[in-house]
């Protein structure tokens, strides 16, 4: 686990003098000795943080930007409530600046054709099918900690047991520091059910979608409305209030449900 | 305005030496791709299995389909018609395809349709005289016999050139075509079989008394496909001309003296393969990134085997040992008589020194050097990309498939 320290001197009195900047200095090296490299690390003043617009412009209103990078999104939506639409769409507009997308498909339910629907370039991402939970963390890990990605989507398998989602939880713990050095954006996309206690901390910003009704022309299904309500914006000025955003998704689906 | 050319027999053109007719052409899945018109004429369609087609034509012959003929007349044809304009759109795939709607059309098993897009000329005698020539000219370079409808619409030149004199263009002047159309059946339009028979219980029987309902009387019966019905019947089709050409390929067939069975026999002439694919793509500055290996074996059966590679290549020695991973997926149970090899999804060869263009290919760097870290750590097993297939399949499944990542 990460400590930090922040320099007193800015909160408190006068800048330290040089001794005490050095007794500091040999202190924090002590510390990182015994605990390990960067167990301690001096606390700067955080820099904005950069972000990925999701491709519907109230949303990303709503998000001071869109889904930030350097950290962890979860979007919390029960099976065809379109949570995993407005992922794809959100790689999609990575792809459009110009950045790799990786989908780390532990359900195995990636479906190409709805992908290249939302504006996903297909053959230009990556996509990850571990056969054992433990590699799929790794992978994970790898992936989100190299910064050649600009978004990983996961999509925990429904098969995963309790004991691999709090395996799940830990890394993402561990991979926080890592991730907050890159500029990749980590989506995860959960079911209401499945997310726990630990995840819930861990996410900076957590959107719950819920399926509102069915967009018809004439007898034709031609897209969805969904409510995007933001259930947590660990990034939110005091003057954003959290609230929930209609969205609206369209298919090509003539004479039938998409 | 838009020119449609209508090929009938363009299977003939491209195999003039199959005089005996009529005759099949199979793809690798035993379906039929293309039909001499004699076929078609007793029943045989596109896409029917084989025992269906003989069914319908049991005198037929049969061959097996070979893509690289028909991408070389095309791109004769294509040459031949550039004269004329460089907006042209090859619809050699046998189907006409309504995108945005998802409905398809097959036009003729053994046709082929061109449409130009000849911008705002609209003098008739102009016009006429354009199409003469185009006319002359195919029948002069290419020895083509070909329809030509004028219009200004895909579909209403289309059916213009279904009705025209193979010696006299038909040209549907603007503001015209609602008249030309209504006297014609409902067959024309691109509907699915349900729809039609709607249709004609509905008293509908001509796209002129389908042009009289309401719009909003069709979208209600029929949805969007109402919609796109009421546009055609009025001559109205918003889809332009786009440039749409068959894939370049390259094939490689080689018939063995005698069956092999050794392992190393056939790697061996996989390799040589290999080296032949080699020296074709580097005369056409071309690289590739699907191989398929398809294997006849003593006893008839086939093996069909597909790989996408991770980067487009032209070198030999990595398509052979592509080709060797393909051949160590199948299992075979007697001797090999003849091996076929395509690649496809060629890819001109793009010169990277300038940095003015470096950022087209950050992407795809990055995504590699990603790749090639995680499959020195994880092995190839979990990585997989995701290859267009055929994106106007009627099917969604069928327009995508998810291929493992070779080896690098």
């Amino acid at each position: 686990m990460t400590h930090y320290i922040f320099q007193t001197q800015l909160v408190l009195g006068p800048p330290l003098n040089s001794e005490k900047e050095q007794a500091l200095q040999q202190t924090l090296r002590n510390l990182n000795k015994r605990l390990g490299t960067n167990a301690v690390e001096i606390g700067h003043k955080a820099k904005s943080i950069a972000t990925i617009v999701t491709g519907f412009p109230e949303l990303d209103i709503a998000l001071g930007g869109g889904l930030p990078r350097g950290l962890l999104t979860e979007i919390i939506g029960k099976p065809t409530s379109g949570a995993t639409s407005l992922a794809l769409s959100a790689m999609a507009q990575t792809q459009k600046a110009g950045e790799v997308v990786v989908y780390l498909d532990l359900s195995s339910t990636f479906d190409p054709y709805v992908a290249s629907q939302l504006g996903v370039s297909v053959a230009d991402m990556l996509l990850v099918r571990p056969s054992t939970a433990i590699e799929s963390l790794d992978i994970l890990f790898d992936v989100a900690s190299s910064n050649l990605a600009g978004m990983l989507v996961l999509n925990p398998a429904l098969r995963f047991t309790p004991a691999d989602r709090k395996q799940l939880a830990a890394v993402l713990r561990r991979l926080r520091p890592a991730l907050a050095r890159t500029r990749c954006a980590l989506l995860m996309i959960s079911q209401p059910r499945l997310t726990t206690a630990d995840l819930t901390q861990i996410a900076a910003i957590r959107l719950m979608v819920e399926h509102d009704q069915w967009v018809f022309e004439g007898r034709d299904v031609v897209g969805y409305l969904t409510h995007v309500t933001l259930l947590k914006h660990k990034l939110a000025t005091s003057n954003q209030q959290l609230k929930t955003v209609s969205i609206t998704f369209h298919t090509s689906s003539p004479g039938g449900i998409p | 305005m838009i020119a449609c050319i209508l090929i009938p027999d363009f299977v003939m053109v491209v195999h003039p030496e199959r005089q005996q007719i009529p005759f099949l052409l199979l793809n690798a899945a035993g379906k039929v791709q293309a039909a001499a018109f004699e076929a078609v004429q007793q029943g045989v369609r596109v896409g029917m299995r084989l025992q269906q087609a003989q069914a319908f034509c049991p005198d037929a012959a049969i061959y097996p389909y070979d893509p690289v003929p028909y991408t070389q007349v095309v791109e004769t044809l294509t040459s031949v018609l550039s004269t004329f304009t460089n907006r042209i759109e090859v619809a050699t795939g046998f189907w006409e395809t309504f995108r945005k709607k998802r409905v398809r059309q097959p036009i003729h098993p053994s046709a082929a349709v061109v449409y130009l897009d000849l911008g705002k000329l609209n003098q008739p005698r102009e016009l006429m005289a354009l199409a003469n020539q185009m006319r002359i000219n195919l029948w002069e370079k290419m020895r083509v016999r070909s329809h030509i409808g004028l219009a200004n619409s895909k579909f209403t030149a289309s059916v213009a050139a279904r009705f025209a004199h193979p010696q006299y263009p038909k040209l549907v002047q603007q503001g015209q075509e609602t008249g030309f159309l209504a006297s014609l059946p409902i067959t024309l339009l691109p509907l699915e079989t349900d729809a039609q028979r709607r249709l004609q219980l509905l008293g509908m029987h001509t796209l002129g008394q389908l042009a009289e309902l309401p719009a909003g009387a069709l979208l209600a019966q029929f949805g969007t496909a109402g919609r796109l019905m009421h546009q055609l019947a009025h001559g109205q089709d918003e889809r332009p001309v786009a440039l749409l050409q068959p894939q370049p390929v390259e094939y490689l067939s080689l018939h063995l003296n005698g069956a092999a069975e050794d392992q190393f026999v056939i790697e061996t002439i996989l390799q040589g393969i290999s080296a032949d694919l080699e020296q074709r793509l580097a005369k056409r500055n071309y690289t590739l990134r699907t191989l398929e290996l398809t294997l006849h074996l003593d006893d008839g059966s086939t093996h069909h085997t597909r790989s996408t590679l991770r980067k487009p290549t032209g070198n030999g020695g990595q398509m052979g040992r592509a080709l060797i991973r393909l051949l160590n997926q199948v299992t075979l149970t007697c001797g090999v008589v003849q091996i076929e090899v395509l690649g496809s999804e060629l890819q001109p060869i793009v010169w990277r020194q300038l940095e003015l263009f470096g950022e087209a290919f950050a992407a795809q760097d990055k995504l590699n050097q990603l790749l090639d870290n995680l499959t020195l750590r994880f092995g190839n097993d979990a990585f997989y990309q995701v290859v267009i297939t055929d994106l106007a399949h009627r099917l969604p499944e069928k327009q995508f498939e998810v291929h493992p990542v070779e080896a690098a």
